[in-house]
């Protein structure tokens, strides 16, 4: 009998969810346009890691200097002609070099006079001209073009971020879903109804607890397959970390979302809070850019922002974080268990008789 | 003797400083129609949804089919329909979804279809909630509270906000229900809702039960046969006109600006009188309306107040 009442209730959970638009486009539209939107931009810049430069030289170099440089190297008549191909983006930086003077003059763009790779490059050409020229056969000035390291040992910067579209994801599904249920539902009567069936409080907060988790999983589940075909993403999910990680995680940004109701009591306000938290999680927790891009001094802020464990959780199962499996399990039981304790308490506190 | 289903004594609540429900007791026989009439604030939605086990009580006994009830539990709850004061659905969801839904809830249900055709919403069912209109809403209220087919129905304020012809429909199914043999526990402020539908009438004013009895007794307790009130023109002077004009006619009267309002128990004797008077003092009588007497007036008698003040 309680599994028909349970599957009633989930059923109508369900659909009230999938037909509420805002719902739906919180839950499942916005996150995909995220994807979508940090997936066009970083993954154009990630395959720009792997972009040929080209150096155009004016002037004599020995066999052995262009054999060293490990760019594909064009040559130019005069300072003319390769500026012009400078102007034409067929060259990324020139080069002239003058043995009478024993002078040196790079050519470059100005808006390139900060990009990084240009300014790397830059160092390595002199590096080699100076071996060769001065003799020196050991490397007196190591110069290595790694690729910068964003996170801690991510793969590439469109994996990180959107390991953290799908904690948001979870976040605001499980948070305001509570917000949802036991706020405006109780304030416009909905829950009374029910509480007049034979249902008990705990199968109601089940049964609302089971749709909205049915709804974050649908989420995660798209983030993760339009994110695997349209952008290739490297991640290689542990899924059983993962279902654990998003069980955990959906329960414990529920109980958030409870704790804020059980703060606030009016579900209006709960909600505009809950919207605060999530912007403050948003720029804070390490989701979008890592947490060692923010000023020293705020990056304390993260350590309370449950987003940031989230996501770590997230980037453990997919391998693009290392964790030790101690931490990994502690997190997740922590959330599990506060968000549980917390849907227990509210079960209490909103399905109670008056 | 027909079996007392519901059951109630000396129930108590109160909030903070105010006597919601201030130690009433009442019963309820099977298959009869009893109404809980009261202002705004008499204690009729808080005792009902004590009742339903939604509110809890701060003392008295609740007696549901002769077994005493502590709690209002599921077993209880199998057994009873309620329709609150103000009902909401999911509004997304359709009218035969939430039908459905609600016939989950409980171990026996009705045919979905059959509700929905008894309570004239089968050309709604596929609508969804969010665009019916206040009386499709209140029939689909009255169908969820009756879907697991219960013994006792609880109905708060069955008819509020409903328009004149909507509420006739919303009593006559009410009376269809009470023809099939439900026992229904009904809360109104509109006398006419009690009057056409209650076997008997429990009167709540700030927290108590002040009279009760069917709708005949309640008004023949009043002893009087018909009530007379009617406009006094006097040339705009009506401080002149008090209400000890009829004082030497010997007729129950009171005053409210120029309308007066008499009771009496000889109506050909009392309208006699009055055009007498009239006819004498040289007043103008306009807007005269004779009617018998009805549960407001028992209000009024006993409150000093309308139902609806």
């Amino acid at each position: 009998m309680k599994n028909r009442r349970m599957f009633s209730l989930i059923s109508i959970f369900t659909k009230d969810t999938f037909r509420n638009w805002m719902e739906v486009f919180f839950t499942l539209l916005l996150p995909v346009l995220l994807l979508l939107l940090f997936g066009t931009i970083f993954g154009t810049e990630a395959s720009s890691g792997t972009k040929e430069y080209k150096i155009g030289i004016v002037g004599d170099v020995d066999e052995t200097i262009i054999n060293s440089i490990p760019y594909k190297v064009v040559f130019f008549e005069d300072k003319n002609s390769i500026t012009m191909a400078l102007n034409e983006n067929i060259i990324n930086i020139g080069l002239l070099l003058n043995h009478e003077n024993n002078e040196l003059t790079f050519i470059q763009k100005e808006p390139d006079m900060n990009d990084e790779s240009i300014i790397f490059i830059k160092l390595e050409l002199q590096n080699i001209l100076k071996k060769h020229y001065a003799g020196i056969k050991e490397d007196f000035i190591n110069v290595e073009f790694i690729e910068t390291s964003i996170g801690e040992n991510q793969e590439n910067p469109l994996d990180f971020i959107i390991t953290g579209v799908i904690g948001l994801s979870l976040l605001s599904g499980g948070m305001f879903s509570m917000i949802n249920v036991f706020g405006r539902y109780k304030k416009n009567g909905l829950i009374k109804r029910f509480l007049a069936s034979p249902i008990k409080p705990f199968e109601f907060t089940l049964s609302a607890s089971v749709s909205k988790l049915f709804f974050n999983f649908i989420s995660m589940f798209i983030i993760i397959i339009l994110g695997k075909y349209l952008f290739s993403l490297n991640y290689n999910f542990n899924w059983l970390s993962l279902f654990c990680v998003f069980i955990s995680s959906s329960i414990g940004m529920m109980g958030l979302g409870l704790l804020l109701l059980l703060i606030f009591k009016d579900p209006a306000i709960a909600s505009e809070a809950a919207t605060i938290l999530y912007v403050a999680m948003t720029f804070f927790s390490g989701v979008y850019f890592p947490i060692e891009f923010l000023p020293k001094a705020i990056r304390w802020i993260s350590n309370f922002l449950p987003v940031k464990y989230v996501a770590d959780l997230i980037r453990f199962s997919g391998n693009i974080k290392q964790m030790t499996l101690n931490n990994f399990l502690v997190i997740n039981l922590i959330l599990f268990v506060i968000g549980f304790f917390l849907i227990f308490v509210s079960s209490k506190v909103f399905l109670k008789e008056e | 003797m027909e079996e007392v289903v519901v059951k109630v004594n000396n129930l108590k609540k109160q909030y903070k400083d105010v006597k919601a429900v201030d130690d009433v007791s009442f019963y309820v026989k099977k298959k009869e129609i009893v109404a809980i009439l009261g202002p705004n604030g008499a204690g009729k939605t808080t005792t009902l949804e004590i009742l339903e086990g939604l509110r809890k009580r701060d003392e008295g006994e609740i007696y549901y089919f002769g077994e005493k009830a502590d709690q209002i539990d599921s077993n209880i709850k199998e057994k009873i329909g309620v329709q609150l004061q103000s009902t909401v659905f999911f509004q997304n969801l359709t009218v035969i979804e939430t039908l459905r839904a609600f016939a989950g809830l409980y171990q026996k249900s009705l045919e979905v279809e059959k509700v929905l055709t008894d309570f004239n919403l089968e050309e709604k069912k596929r609508s969804r909630i969010s665009k019916l209109s206040g009386g499709q809403l209140q029939r689909l209220a009255l169908a969820t509270a009756v879907i697991n087919d219960p013994e006792i129905l609880f109905l708060d304020e069955p008819t509020t906000g409903l328009d004149p012809q909507a509420r006739r429909n919303t009593w006559q199914i009410i009376s269809n229900l009470r023809n099939s043999g439900k026992t229904i526990i009904l809360t109104t402020h509109y006398m006419e809702e009690a009057e056409f539908l209650a076997d008997r009438v429990y009167i709540f004013d700030q927290g108590k039960i002040i009279a009760e009895g069917s709708v005949s007794e309640l008004i023949n307790s009043l002893g009087m046969n018909s009530i007379i009130s009617f406009k006094i023109n006097s040339n705009g002077n009506f401080d002149d006109i008090s209400e000890k004009l009829f004082d030497e006619i010997d007729l129950k009267v009171s005053k409210n600006e120029n309308f007066y309002r008499i009771e009496t128990v000889d109506l050909e004797n009392a309208l006699l009188k009055i055009f007498e008077e009239a006819r004498t003092k040289k007043f103008d009588i306009s807007d005269m309306i004779i009617r018998k007497p009805n549960l407001e007036d028992v209000f009024l008698k006993l409150t000093g107040k309308r139902l609806r003040d």
